[in-house]
């Protein structure tokens, strides 16, 4: 390595290092902006994109993930509403593995349920593939029961029921 | 009009006053999807009685296909084969078929009345005709629903046509690809406006010879053509590089960008969000539907930073129908067939040196460079547009061009041109002062590529103690410096070029920090 590229790497230590100084601030005042833009759906989608850069920024520093955590449910919502899945679920992954990490499993069922299973049903449900809805739902109120989330336990079994309501297979989900 | 209120009684009705000559109900003449025909409410009626009939007729030999009958004459030229087609079509009990083909005959056709209609398709042996007329009027009403939705389809698809142009703002249009002249543009332009034109077209080159700045003039000129109805841009994210120093770049699984992101963007862009929850197989099949009669230009720009590109382009190949793909790439795609390939030439000499000269005169340097300082520059960097930007905006600084060359010259833009940017980018970041240099990463931490508004920016560089005065400052450094792109749209958008991104991205990844996922002491 020669004399200039010695030189770099204290300076590329400098610009890491300044990069790093207020990614905190940065992020809170992003969720404080979050907030400020609940109910007005207009202003969540223009700067979707950049709520999205920022969070998959913050993936590397695990200090900052629970603030992180709080981004994602804040934008869960409208985000859903514009119905941007595509780019949504792999923050929600994300939010699922940080829930695991710090034992909030709650929460983290509640992720679950909202990226795959009990979303999936629902929309399987809309869409008269009840088949596939029951399949969804069951294996949705199983994760739930298995973490302990009781709410979305019960949510689902109720959806089970009237999923198995329409299918006319009512006994035998009571069986 | 509200799309709900397109419904079977009225689209009954309009097929019923076109049997007899008249005009259709009012709300049907206001239908966005013949506000473009021009002329009196007879012409518009017109115009939507033909598009239905023909869609009327081209699913009854769609269905006669299926049932492996012949399309049939359509018109019939005798009242025999009418009669013998009905027959045949309800002979075969395939449902589709016996309801358009009820719908043809009672409204398009329309020589005969349900009475004759019904004794001709369901036989007058076995049945006593009422219960006969019934049940032809009911495969009539189903493929009416069927009609409906189609026409409520194009109603949305027109609606949604009146925000038709989804480009992104003039993004680098005096900042990136240099072509004085306008020859390219106007040369790739006519391929893909020929009627029998190019269907994919790839535009290739260096990084930072300015793809992206050519694929949206292009569709600039391509978006008025008659034959082009939509222009969709897709912009992949950008790809991280190795600098060759070493340092190992991790993959981020969530910002990985694939052919299924491409599809899903397809699909929300052309509007039909709904389909979101289907597979991308599933999507791709309805898309192939959507695009065969739809007159788009599609452009996928940084096509080469997708995973899987090359398992993309067979999509693209099977849902081109009569939409045009226009796409910018790195990687040559000169091995699919099916692909019209068009590299982007670096500048040549003269007009390299001609742009040097100009830009150091948008920063307010007077001096012109000798001919052979500018030799000494394109030797060095080449013909690429951004690595001259970059230079140039060294040179207002720097008097001597051996000096803003001397560590760059160990890179050769043909040896790897990702490490002659790193070099420049290493320079031009010495330069800056310590507020631009926040600035700047604010940005690259918290404004996605497409680029955010000045209050955004504001908000997230408040928390960094950029005092408003610092800002603007710091603002119009990186602007000098080209650092930054101002995207000009009804609000002003500022963005950082794929390539700064990549170096910031490259030189913040190599450090780790306490507190980051992988914790160094």
């Amino acid at each position: 390595m020669n004399t200039l590229d010695l030189t770099w790497e204290t300076e590329r230590e400098d610009l890491a290092a300044l990069y790093q100084d207020d990614r905190a601030e940065r992020l809170a005042w992003a969720i404080e902006y979050a907030r400020q833009c609940r109910g007005q759906p207009l202003l969540v989608k223009q700067h979707l994109t950049d709520w999205l850069t920022l969070l998959t920024h913050v993936h590397d520093r695990l200090d900052l993930h629970e603030a992180a955590l709080e981004l994602i449910s804040l934008l869960y919502q409208p985000v859903i509403h514009l119905g941007h899945f595509a780019e949504w679920t792999s923050q929600v992954r994300f939010a699922i593995a940080v829930c695991d990490r710090l034992g909030r499993t709650a929460e983290q069922a509640e992720f679950l349920e909202r990226l795959v299973e009990g979303t999936l049903g629902l929309a399987y449900w809309s869409s008269g593939r009840l088949l596939k809805a029951e399949w969804h739902m069951r294996r949705s109120a199983q994760a739930a029961k298995q973490l302990n989330a009781r709410w979305q336990f019960a949510r689902q079994t109720g959806n089970l029921a009237l999923v198995a309501l329409f299918r006319g297979r009512l006994l035998i989900f009571i069986g | 009009m509200d799309i709900e209120q397109i419904s079977v009684g009225l689209l009954e009705q309009a097929l019923r006053s076109w049997r007899k000559g008249e005009l259709p109900p009012t709300e049907l003449l206001d239908l966005e999807l013949i506000k473009q025909t021009d002329g009196s409410a007879q012409t518009r009626s017109n115009s939507l009685r033909d598009r239905i009939h023909q869609h009327i007729a081209q699913q009854l030999i769609a269905c006669r296909n299926r049932a492996d009958l012949p399309p049939g004459e359509i018109p019939p030229r005798s009242l025999e084969t009418l009669k013998t087609q009905i027959a045949v079509d309800f002979a075969t009990e395939r449902l589709g078929l016996t309801r358009w083909s009820a719908l043809y005959y009672q409204y398009v056709e329309g020589s005969l009345d349900v009475k004759d209609l019904a004794k001709y398709a369901l036989g007058d042996s076995a049945r006593i005709q009422e219960t006969n007329e019934r049940e032809f009027r009911r495969y009539v009403h189903a493929a009416l629903k069927l009609l409906t939705h189609t026409v409520r389809d194009w109603e949305a698809e027109a609606q949604r046509g009146l925000r038709r142009v989804q480009l992104p703002a003039a993004e680098y249009l005096h900042d990136g690809y240099y072509d004085p002249t306008g020859s390219l543009v106007k040369e790739l332009a006519q391929l893909l406006n020929a009627p029998n034109g190019v269907q994919i077209l790839s535009i290739e080159g260096l990084g930072g010879i300015g793809k992206t700045a050519l694929a949206r003039r292009v569709a600039d000129q391509v978006t008025g053509h008659a034959e082009i109805a939509r222009v969709i841009w897709i912009s992949a994210r950008q790809e991280r590089f190795n600098t060759g120093s070493g340092a190992h770049l991790e993959h981020d699984d969530h910002a990985a960008r694939s052919r299924a992101d491409v599809i899903s963007a397809l699909v929300n862009k052309l509007g039909y969000e709904h389909l979101d929850r289907l597979s991308t197989e599933e999507k791709v099949e309805r898309l192939i539907l959507v695009m065969a009669g739809l007159r788009a230009l599609i452009i996928i720009d940084n096509l080469e930073t997708l995973d899987d590109s090359r398992l993309l382009v067979p999509d693209l190949v099977r849902m081109q129908g009569q939409a045009r793909f226009l796409l910018t790439s790195r990687d040559s795609l000169s091995g699919f067939d099916a692909i019209h390939c068009r590299s982007v030439p670096q500048l040549p000499f003269a007009e390299s040196a001609h742009l040097l000269n100009s830009e150091l005169g948008r920063l307010g340097d007077k001096r012109r460079l000798s001919e052979a300082e500018a030799h000494q520059i394109y030797a060095t960097v080449g013909g690429v547009p951004l690595a001259l930007k970059l230079i140039a905006a060294q040179l207002a600084d720097f008097l001597d061009v051996s000096d803003v060359l001397s560590d760059i010259r160990r890179a050769q833009p043909n040896d790897a041109p990702e490490l002659m940017f790193e070099f420049i980018y290493r320079r031009t970041w010495r330069l800056l002062g310590r507020s631009a240099r926040r600035l700047l990463l604010a940005i690259y931490d918290a404004v996605a590529p497409e680029g955010a508004d000045l209050d955004w920016i504001i908000g997230i560089t408040a928390q960094d103690g950029l005092v408003r005065t610092d800002f603007k400052a710091a603002l119009s450094e990186l602007r000098r410096y080209s650092l930054i792109e101002t995207i000009p749209a009804h609000v002003p958008r500022y963005a950082l070029h794929r390539l700064t991104i990549t170096f910031l991205q490259t030189n913040v990844a190599q450090t780790r920090w306490c507190g980051s996922a992988d914790v160094k002491p």
